[in-house]
């Protein structure tokens, strides 16, 4: 069988979309980065009560600036910026998603769950009201903040894990 | 689905992101499809067949997927 015609393949540059792919993947191992420490600093002014506001040190700001911009600017744009993804990279969105999918499809049904548990073991609670008695004190802009931020963290550590474990 | 891109990649003198290039997609890409953890789109598949020169079949061993 002769050899086959069509497009030529490219023989000295490398193509645009290998630059966009190879930024895309650059982005997401600095996204996994800032997530975890964006997600690990937001935790740490709940639980340890510690609140270094931006202002009270430079490098604090400049360093936490440049996290939240990996933290809520670029993921929303890497999760739709299908234009820099070559097909591997989009079968790694596709599986990463669709095993996002999987996790809130049946999170609902665990939370629901404990609620349920907490309710037979502590009847009193349902008086508060389940959510009340589970979130206590937690305000509401603090819970949406950290359930976006655990979204794109779980979206990229999926996407990232996958990468890591086909490379291995 | 087995292939002989490592080989002929090898037999070429080309690193796994030379052949990434020629190909115009990522060396995460290439190393996937050597390893069998992704096989190629068709586009991809005949863009691989033209830069070696070899029909598609010989490049790729579908035996293992059935009839």
């Amino acid at each position: 069988m002769a050899p086959l015609e069509g497009q030529p393949v490219s023989a000295d540059l490398p193509g645009t979309r290998t630059k966009r792919t190879r930024l895309y993947f650059g982005l997401m191992d600095l996204c996994l980065i800032a997530a975890a420490l964006g997600l690990a600093d937001h935790i740490a002014s709940r639980l340890l009560d510690w609140h270094l506001q931006p202002g009270d040190s430079i490098i604090y700001t400049a360093f936490g600036s440049v996290v939240l911009f990996f933290n809520f600017i670029v993921p929303p744009f890497l999760m739709i910026g299908k234009f820099m993804r070559d097909e591997y990279a989009e079968m790694l969105w596709q599986r990463s998603v669709a095993i996002l999918g999987y996790a809130f499809a049946f999170a609902p049904l665990l939370l629901l769950a404990t609620l349920v548990a907490v309710n037979l073991t502590n009847p009193a609670a349902q008086a508060d009201g389940a959510f009340v008695y589970l979130f206590g004190d937690v305000p509401a802009d603090w819970l949406l903040i950290t359930l976006w931020m655990a979204f794109l963290l779980t979206w990229v550590g999926i996407f990232q894990f996958l990468r890591w474990r086909d490379a291995k | 689905m087995k292939n002989k891109l490592k080989v002929l990649r090898a037999m070429n003198d080309w690193s796994q992101a030379d052949l990434a290039d020629r190909l115009d997609v990522s060396r995460q890409a290439v190393n996937a499809i050597e390893t069998g953890k992704h096989d190629p789109s068709l586009p991809l598949a005949f863009r691989i067949s033209r830069l070696f020169e070899m029909p598609i079949e010989q490049i790729f061993d579908d035996s293992e997927l059935g009839s």
